[in-house]
């Protein structure tokens, strides 16, 4: 009688625990970069603005989460995450073994793929032998600034804390090219003063330069990944993905 | 009763462990199928949601894309603005090289294409317009009409590899949707052919089950209870019992059979015993007890039908000096002798005759009345005193009888034993007559009677 008593009173609290659990509201803190137009960026009076932006917006929607927004510099994202000053980094973040190790993954939610930005006239042949001693910028803590470090060793790179400072370096004849995500450069070459570059190069096809964005976690979140996952099926699903991407891109990158 | 012996046979514990054990295995293949099933459905659903489902989409959208290609192509052909056509240069090269990030080498080399296309496109436009814009050599108009004729020639090539690819990815997107729609309704077929004989199992086993009841535990009880009847009734026709499949029935039946014999045996024992409790040893005629018994029945019959009834009395004469002089076996075979006298009268004609006691006989004639009653005790008279009987030292002894007759008719009896005592005086009165001779007593008979006798 006694055991069942201690069984019974266990049971009820734990009922009592999970109650409160889902009384409590979802509050979610989310990082981004904003400083990788077109996907997360601050507008004139401050806000972060972006896909990136619009995306974890609707995500929060979707999951009848509160979220807070916090701008964080690319290099220290990752480090400030296991500090556990937020909850999620939605920063096109893509894919790596390392990085996998420290942060738990989402399913992507766009694709995309890496590429020369340069001037046209003076660059056809991006092979490392042909690129040797070029000067080449790439976002520090990338994909690209490790594909550069690791396959163009004779070129000089020039690894700058985000992707608008690399552009300016390309701008101001600092560097010769810059390595980085295409749908990022399409926006860069797209304004008139940047008429001279262009992409350079055939298109890359190497595996490791083709890319995919996710959701990040705290490494063991997989409760908060999984409602992160549903609700971007979610999003697909009901047109919201679609709407948003079309705000931004002409055609779809997912 | 018998019961067959051929056949197989099983205890009815282990028919029902058998069934129990049927019902068990069926149910277990039963749930295996049901979950082997079950959880194919839930694999090809999984497989569609993961597999299919991913790739129709994924196909699809690359179809819209294409329309994009071909509307951004499009678009820089009649564009015919520097500006312009590199903005839209800039896309459409970033949308051909996200096809590469499928695994699809056939799209993302007709996608290629149609970006060399219009990279094409736009070079010629440039040459045209620096032709135009052109420092000392005027614009050709033969060259530039070459030029224009190039660019469509372009724009058109890459039209039509844009056409080709939906094309491919539509029919490609209509076999995988037809691929599924067959999978879903081949499992579902599969489905319903494993319940109907999942459903109809059962009731098979249960009429089955119900059939084996009744003919082989229900229709052996019934005549095993027909056979314990027919023995109630002393009935002696012999009864087939089919040998039942069960072993406990069996049982009962063997039960039933050594019933019936004991008790058909006690039948027997008690009709002899009842045949010697009625018949005088010696002679075996009917003894005293069952000739009153028979005269109390014909007496009463008599008197009903108003018929009349007639008894002799018939007595030897100086039958103990026959055993004083020959011995007692003598006198039995005189006895015997007698006996075989009166049974063959009952052969002739309806009378019961008995040994009444000592030497003294008796016999009933139903339907006789005084005359023929005297007619027939005359006879037997004359046939006992023309016996020779015979001794072992071959000397010949000869009896004679004398006899008493009455009948109902003859005087007002109402008794029957009145009538018997009536013959017991004919009877004195003949052995006071002289002996060998029949008497019967005139109908005032009683009186008369008591007359003679004072």
């Amino acid at each position: 009688m006694k055991t069942m008593k201690v069984v019974a009173a266990t049971i009820a609290v734990l009922l009592a625990l999970v109650g409160a659990v889902r009384a409590d509201e979802l509050k979610l803190r989310i990082a981004t970069e904003g400083a990788y137009p077109p996907f997360n960026s601050l507008d004139a009076s401050g806000n972060l603005v972006g896909f990136d932006v619009d995306i974890a917006k609707a995500l929060c929607l979707e999951m009848k989460a509160t979220c807070s927004f916090i701008a964080v510099p690319w290099d220290d994202i990752i480090n400030r995450l296991e500090k556990d000053e937020y909850d999620l980094i939605v920063a096109s973040m893509s894919f790596t073994e390392e990085r996998a190790r420290r942060m738990e993954y989402s399913a992507s939610y766009y694709r995309s793929h890496s590429a020369f930005a340069g001037d046209p006239s003076r660059f056809n042949d991006i092979s490392p032998a042909a690129l040797k001693g070029f000067r080449i910028a790439a976002g520090s803590n990338t994909i690209q600034s490790e594909y550069l470090q690791k396959t163009y060793p004779d070129s000089k790179i020039a690894l700058t804390k985000d992707e608008p400072e690399a552009q300016r370096l390309l701008q101001a004849g600092e560097v010769d090219l810059v390595l980085a995500d295409s749908i990022d450069l399409m926006t860069f070459l797209q304004s008139p003063e940047n008429s001279k570059f262009d992409y350079v190069g055939d298109p890359v096809t190497n595996g490791f330069l083709k890319s995919s964005a996710h959701i990040t976690a705290h490494k063991g979140n997989t409760e908060l990944i999984k409602k992160v996952n549903d609700a971007l099926d979610q999003l697909r699903l009901n047109g919201t993905y679609d709407r948003i991407n079309n705000a931004y891109f002409p055609f779809s990158i997912y | 009763m018998s019961i067959q012996k051929k056949g197989i046979q099983i205890s009815m514990a282990a028919a029902g462990r058998l069934l129990v054990g049927f019902v068990l295995f069926y149910a277990i293949i039963a749930a295996g199928f049901s979950i082997v099933f079950l959880r194919k459905i839930e694999n090809d659903a999984r497989y569609t949601q993961e597999q299919q489902l991913p790739l129709v989409l994924s196909q699809n959208r690359n179809a819209i894309k294409v329309e994009r290609l071909a509307s951004l192509a499009r678009s820089i052909y009649l564009a015919k603005d520097r500006e312009l056509e590199r903005q839209l240069q800039l896309q459409t090269h970033v949308l051909a090289q996200s096809f590469t990030l499928d695994e699809n080498d056939e799209l993302a080399k007709g996608v290629q294409d149609v970006g060399a296309h219009v990279k094409k496109i736009v070079a010629i436009r440039e040459q045209i317009r620096r032709m135009d814009a052109g420092s000392g050599i005027g614009p050709d108009p033969a060259i530039r009409a070459e030029l224009e004729k190039q660019a469509l020639e372009t724009y058109q090539n890459a039209m039509r590899t844009t056409d080709k690819l939906s094309q491919a990815i539509i029919s490609d997107a209509a076999v995988l949707a037809y691929g599924m729609s067959g999978d879903i309704q081949r499992t579902a077929k599969m489905i319903q052919i494993a319940w109907v004989i999942i459903l109809t199992l059962p009731v098979v086993t249960a009429v089955g089950a119900i059939y084996v009841v009744a003919r082989h535990i229900i229709s052996p009880i019934n005549s095993a209870i027909e056979g314990l009847q027919s023995i109630d009734r002393h009935e002696k026709r012999a009864f087939k019992l089919r040998r039942p499949l069960f072993r406990e029935l069996s049982t009962i039946y063997e039960a039933i059979e050594a019933y019936g014999r004991v008790s058909s045996d006690l039948l027997r024992t008690n009709s002899i015993l009842q045949a010697l409790s009625e018949e005088d040893g010696l002679t075996t005629l009917a003894n005293r007890r069952s000739f009153e018994k028979r005269l109390g029945d014909e007496f009463t019959n008599a008197l009903q039908r108003g018929t009349d009834l007639a008894i002799l009395m018939v007595d030897l004469d100086h039958f103990k000096s026959i055993n004083d002089q020959y011995g007692h076996q003598m006198g039995d075979t005189c006895l015997k002798m007698t006996a075989n006298v009166l049974r063959s009268v009952c052969a002739d004609r309806e009378c019961h005759a008995a040994r009444y006691g000592g030497e003294e006989f008796s016999i009933v004639f139903p339907d006789c009345d005084l005359d023929n009653a005297i007619i027939e005790a005359e006879k037997i008279r004359l046939s006992l005193s023309s016996l020779i009987i015979k001794t072992s030292y071959d000397k010949v002894v000869r009896i004679t009888a004398s006899v008493g007759v009455a009948t109902i008719k003859s005087a007002k009896f109402e008794t029957s034993a009145q009538l018997l005592e009536n013959a017991d005086r004919a009877l004195y009165l003949a052995k006071h007559s002289g002996r060998n001779i029949v008497k019967s007593l005139p109908s005032s008979g009683r009186t008369d009677l008591k007359s003679i006798t004072a």
